[in-house]
């Protein structure tokens, strides 16, 4: 019983939560890189923050029921549809809750916006699972089947979901090497592009109007860096993904603050990107809230999904 | 001496050493203290991270305890040491040899004869970053064409270091031999290396290779 991968999209993986506390072993934090839309398609089918989904990048795919299935979307938008046995079509709208019957299938398009749209479904992907966590950076396959019990989940729309409209600029602190770089305050005058080679383990960015320089250390050992970390690697930065490596050997000269993490996530190559700096005192608070907003975003529509199955 | 920390983010704290002793001990240090709401300490050469989870400590009252930590504080014993059976036989020997102006025995006897640190632990997990190579080994820069794929158990050097590959995966660095033993199981989480421990190569022959193969360290 479960999904089957009938087509896989442009790049679709398994994520939940990913692996915390095992960076001292150089494992990676992995997850979802857009953790508010994943705990957000987690609640719509009635779970808390966590159970494994599908993280569809740039398109989604088809996925077919092989058992009644609820399923829950969100995340970027793109047009989905339920395809009947007879070939009917209903509509479904991201973000939003609804059940498969045994043998349809959930067809997905293209994200004209945002970069992640999640795929849910009550008690998540039952997966293979290592050190807690069902995270896969191996994309999925035409054929694929991912194991999950029969469920139903109301035909929902969740009541006005509160993604406040965040300022244009990522919000960033100094990293360790701020006073390396030449000159700091072109981090923030300057514009950038996400560059096409950037995936889950980091967001290559391409300068609009000169290189970003940092002074030469010959010889510098490898830190370690956490997801968010922006490095200068060769005039560029690199602003380092939810699945990056434990440890990072460019200079770290920025870090952008965990309420903007999940923002890195819906990037697109092309989009536009320009930083700022706060306060670390700032940061913290806007993390605090942040928090607060979605786990009791999370609790109210969780609660809502499992009522409506009566 | 001071501890130099600073801020990693709004959720880290970064602590940096002038030498890999100091960060070893004072993330033994902070580790000992068995302090809520950490969420990891990870070493790596001179520097050590300590990741919070904010709902769960203060965050400037960690700030606090944490300078108030020294290196000092950390304990007096020597750190876990790990010998690694290993059988030279790597395809780069040959080659890593000449480069550096050594008969193959010398190559082994001198990557052999001795303790290294286990600086880090990165890249893939589990694979320990270990030095400092003596003089007569260092200075082989990583491959130019790094290999698609490198078996688990292959023990390499690059630059100062070298290595042991968990897992097979793709790799760079110049592929000495092998050890038959499991240092790792990433997916039942069981590392027993960690950063901080000393390692020591044992030569070992083919019959022994065999034995051993799949054994746990």
């Amino acid at each position: 019983m479960g999904l089957l991968v009938v087509d896989p999209g442009f790049f679709t993986t398994v994520q939940d939560l990913g692996r915390p506390g095992a960076r001292a072993f150089g494992v990676p934090l992995g997850g979802a890189f857009d953790r508010e839309s994943l705990t957000l398609a987690n609640a719509l089918a009635g779970d808390e923050p966590g159970p494994a989904a599908l993280e569809m990048t740039l398109r989604g795919g088809a996925f077919e029921a092989r058992c009644d299935l609820g399923i829950a979307v969100a995340g970027a938008a793109v047009p989905a549809a339920i395809v009947a046995e007879d070939g009917s079509r209903r509509p479904v709208a991201v973000p939003s809750s609804a059940w498969l019957r045994r043998g349809e299938r959930i067809e997905l398009g293209r994200a004209d916006q945002g970069a992640r749209t999640y795929l849910a479904t009550p008690g998540g992907f039952q997966v293979g699972a290592w050190l807690g966590s069902r995270s896969d950076e191996r994309p999925v396959r035409q054929g694929d089947f991912l194991p999950a019990g029969p469920s139903r989940l109301p035909c929902r729309r969740p009541a006005a979901v509160d993604r406040r409209e965040p300022p244009d600029a990522l919000r960033i602190l100094p990293g360790p090497d701020w006073s390396l770089l030449d000159d700091p305050d072109a981090v923030c005058s300057a514009r950038f592009r996400i560059g096409s080679r950037s995936d889950r383990m980091g967001l290559r960015l391409e300068g609009e109007g000169g290189s970003i320089s940092v002074a030469t250390t010959a010889d510098r050992l490898s830190a370690p860096v956490t997801p968010g970390a922006i490095q200068a690697a060769g005039g560029r930065l690199i602003v380092l993904g939810v699945s990056c490596g434990t440890m990072g050997g460019y200079p770290h000269v920025a870090q952008v603050i965990s309420a903007d993490l999940d923002r890195l996530g819906r990037l697109r190559p092309g989009d536009p990107i320009a930083f700022r700096t706060v306060a670390t005192a700032e940061a913290r608070a806007l993390d605090r809230e942040g928090r607060m907003r979605l786990r009791s975003l999370s609790l109210r529509i969780a609660a809502a999904a499992r009522d409506g199955l009566g | 001496m001071t501890t130099r920390l600073e801020p990693l983010g709004d959720r880290a704290f970064l602590a940096r050493f002038d030498a890999e002793d100091d960060a070893r001990r004072w993330a033994e240090a902070v580790r000992a203290r068995s302090l809520p709401g950490l969420v990891d300490v990870v070493l790596a050469y001179r520097s050590a991270a300590v990741l919070a989870d904010p709902d769960r400590v203060d965050l400037d009252s960690l700030e606090r305890t944490l300078r108030s930590i020294e290196p000092a504080d950390g304990p007096a014993d020597e750190p876990a040491r790990h010998v690694i059976p290993m059988l030279y036989d790597g395809p780069d020997l040959g080659d890593a040899a000449a480069r550096l102006g050594l008969a193959r025995e010398e190559l082994i006897a001198a990557h052999a004869g001795r303790d290294f640190r286990v600086f880090a632990i990165g890249f893939l997990p589990g694979f320990p970053y270990a030095g400092y190579l003596p003089e007569e080994l260092c200075g082989l820069a990583r491959r130019d064409d790094p290999r698609s794929s490198v078996p688990a158990g292959s023990v390499a050097i690059a630059g100062r270091q070298t290595g042991i590959y968990p897992i097979a995966s793709p790799g760079g660095w110049h592929l000495l031999g092998r050890t038959p033993l499991r240092i790792a199981d990433p997916e039942a989480g069981r590392f027993p290396i960690r950063a901080g421990d000393a390692i020591r190569f044992r030569p070992i022959d083919r019959d022994e290779f065999a034995a051993r193969t799949d054994e746990r360290l």
